[in-house]
């Protein structure tokens, strides 16, 4: 992937085995977000291919990617000012009618209970009637989580879900993951270690745009490369 | 966005009023009135497409002129009313098509180039094709194949009758689960990518209806005025709708509607003065700098709501949108 002369991502080989929770580590400016944006269709790679259930996907555009069943989350949750939690859920469930049934009140009714059941079972009904712009960072992110969920993706593309959380957050937000995981093959990208080693059935630790290291928790734990990587820019 | 019970209850009166009005008036006032009624559908259809969508169109005058222009071609030239009609259709959904397409395709500020571009191009060709449409004189329907057949208050009920039909269709779809798709269009489109949202698709969609609405104002315009000129097509007319939209206040509907009467009368009463177009615009600057939202925005002061200072006010439980 290049942004004008900047290669970003180069060499760059992934496989997400379905069912596995695949987590993509490295430090700030490693390429994990735009490699996400490459996977979902918002960024069109320079050169290589990206297959998803076997089909070639790498020039489907994005719409149609969520529709093959790939979710995702942003790390920078912006989601839609002037549109509640409540319409923004019922906006993600509403896609696979045809158009004609979004002008049908009943229909419409319909999908908005769904939501507001949704957003209950997530612990967000409080949120129903707030803008979701106006919602805490945390539940902001929370709900990103729910949008990308509603329509069941197979694959799940999480962008450091737990950034800017309070611990308590993390926690309970690491459960929901294990949760999920056991439904859904997800691809997570966080800078929590700890949280990440105990989720995730397979890391890959990226650094300048490639992936440097790839195995299973115990493996990149034991990794010297990780660990210099790892821990040297994290504390630089 | 949210939904309130005033504007609920001005839409009805406005729409009764509308209603009302042949029964009581004489009939000059009624041509008055079916005029304004087909301004006020102008503005909605740029309601529908920039309140709602956020799609900046700058030649809304475009999907107005060419049907109207069309049937004035049709009928000069001694064709059928029916004819006249399909063949203005025909022409909209070309132009409507063509239109969109290049704009929803350049996106963004593109949109505003060529919506404009075709508005103003389209206003050249009126100019300068005089063999069709007349040039600078226009062109006149006869009176037999126009609504003049109609005693006044029968052509003024017909455009009423259109004219409320529009706008209830535009409520509808203004709080469906479109006008949810709409909204998350207008509010991050690059989200409802993400979602499995075609957006341009929408974007399409939704200048095409846009287009239809403007279209019906044009037809009505033809049938009723009779007169033609390329002004209808041209960018003086694509910006003045912008102004009455913004200046009511956008995605209402219904400030759109009073913002494109009060402007076309306040033009018809300055009139006289000849710098009236500067009082319009200082008129227009003052809304915008003051009341951004539009006029229909503004309370009276001892019945302004407070807001609370946690999030915006809580909207019924249904899409809530309108
Ligand atoms: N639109 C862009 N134009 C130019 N460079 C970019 C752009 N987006 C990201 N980059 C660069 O690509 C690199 C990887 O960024 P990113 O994928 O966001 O990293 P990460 O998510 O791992 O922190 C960074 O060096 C960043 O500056
Ligand atoms: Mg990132």
């Amino acid at each position: 992937m290049r942004f004008g002369p900047f290669t970003v991502l180069s060499e760059l080989d992934l496989e997400v085995r379905a069912g596995e929770v695949h987590a993509i580590i490295g430090p700030n400016g490693a390429g994990k977000t735009t490699l996400l944006h490459v996977l979902a269709g918002d960024l069109l790679p320079s050169a290589g291919r990206i297959r998803f259930d076997g089909k070639d996907i790498t020039f489907v555009p994005m719409y149609r990617r969520a529709r093959l069943g790939l979710g995702r989350s942003y790390q920078i949750a912006r989601l839609f000012p002037g549109v509640t939690c409540q319409q923004a859920l019922q906006l993600a469930l509403q896609r696979d009618s045809p158009a004609r049934d979004w002008l049908s009140r009943g229909r419409c009714r319909l999908l908005a209970e769904r939501a507001l059941s949704m957003l209950e079972t997530a612990g967000m009904a409080q949120c129903a009637h707030q803008e979701t712009t106006s919602l805490s960072h945390g539940l902001q992110k929370q709900l990103e989580i729910v949008l990308a969920l509603a329509n069941e993706p197979r694959l799940l593309l999480l962008d450091e879900p737990m950034a800017g959380m309070s611990a308590s957050e993390r926690i309970e937000l690491g459960a929901r993951i294990r949760l999920l995981a056991a439904r859904q093959t997800i691809v997570l990208v966080d800078h929590d270690i700890e949280m990440v080693m105990s989720i995730a059935d397979r890391i890959s630790v990226m650094h300048n745009g490639r992936i440097v290291v790839e195995g299973s928790p115990s493996e990149v734990r034991a990794s010297r490369i990780a660990q210099a990587i790892y821990l040297g820019a994290a504390n630089a | 966005m949210v939904r309130s019970g005033g504007r609920e209850r001005a839409t009805t009166a406005v729409v009764v009023l509308a209603l009302l009005c042949p029964l009581a008036l004489p009939d000059f006032y009624l041509y008055t009135a079916a005029d304004l009624i087909i301004w006020a559908l102008l503005a909605i259809s740029l309601d529908v497409l920039l309140g709602y969508a956020g799609l900046p169109s700058f030649g809304q005058a475009a999907f107005f002129g060419v049907p109207a222009y069309t049937i004035g071609i049709v009928v000069s030239r001694g064709g059928p009313l029916t004819l006249a009609i399909l063949a203005a259709i025909a022409a909209l959904l070309v132009i409507a098509m063509a239109v969109g397409y290049f704009a929803t395709k350049t996106g963004g500020v593109g949109y505003i180039v060529v919506t404009m571009l075709a508005s103003f191009s389209l206003f050249q060709l009126a100019l300068v094709w005089t063999g069709l449409t007349g040039g600078e004189n226009g062109l006149y329907l006869p009176r037999a194949s126009s609504l003049a057949v109609l005693r006044v208050r029968a052509q003024y009920l017909v455009v009423a009758g259109l004219g409320s039909a529009v706008l209830w269709a535009s409520r509808r779809l203004a709080r469906s689960g479109y006008g949810l798709a709409l909204a998350a269009v207008k509010s991050n489109e690059r989200r409802c990518r993400a979602l499995g949202y075609n957006v341009e698709r929408i974007k399409l969609q939704v200048t095409l209806v846009s287009a239809g609405i403007a279209g019906i104002a044009g037809i009505l315009y033809a049938l009723v005025e009779r007169a033609l000129a390329p002004d209808l097509l041209g960018p003086g007319l694509s910006t003045e709708v912008v102004i009455w939209v913004l200046l009511g206040g956008a995605q209402t509907l219904v400030g759109p509607i009073m913002g494109a009467a009060l402007f076309v009368t306040l033009k018809q009463v300055l009139n006289t003065f000849e710098s009236y177009p500067l009082v319009l615009g200082l008129l227009f600057v003052a809304v915008v700098t003051w009341a951004p939202a539009g006029l229909i925005a503004l309370r009276p002061p001892g019945r302004r709501r407070r807001r609370s200072p946690g999030g915006p006010r809580p909207s019924p439980p249904e899409t809530g949108l309108g």
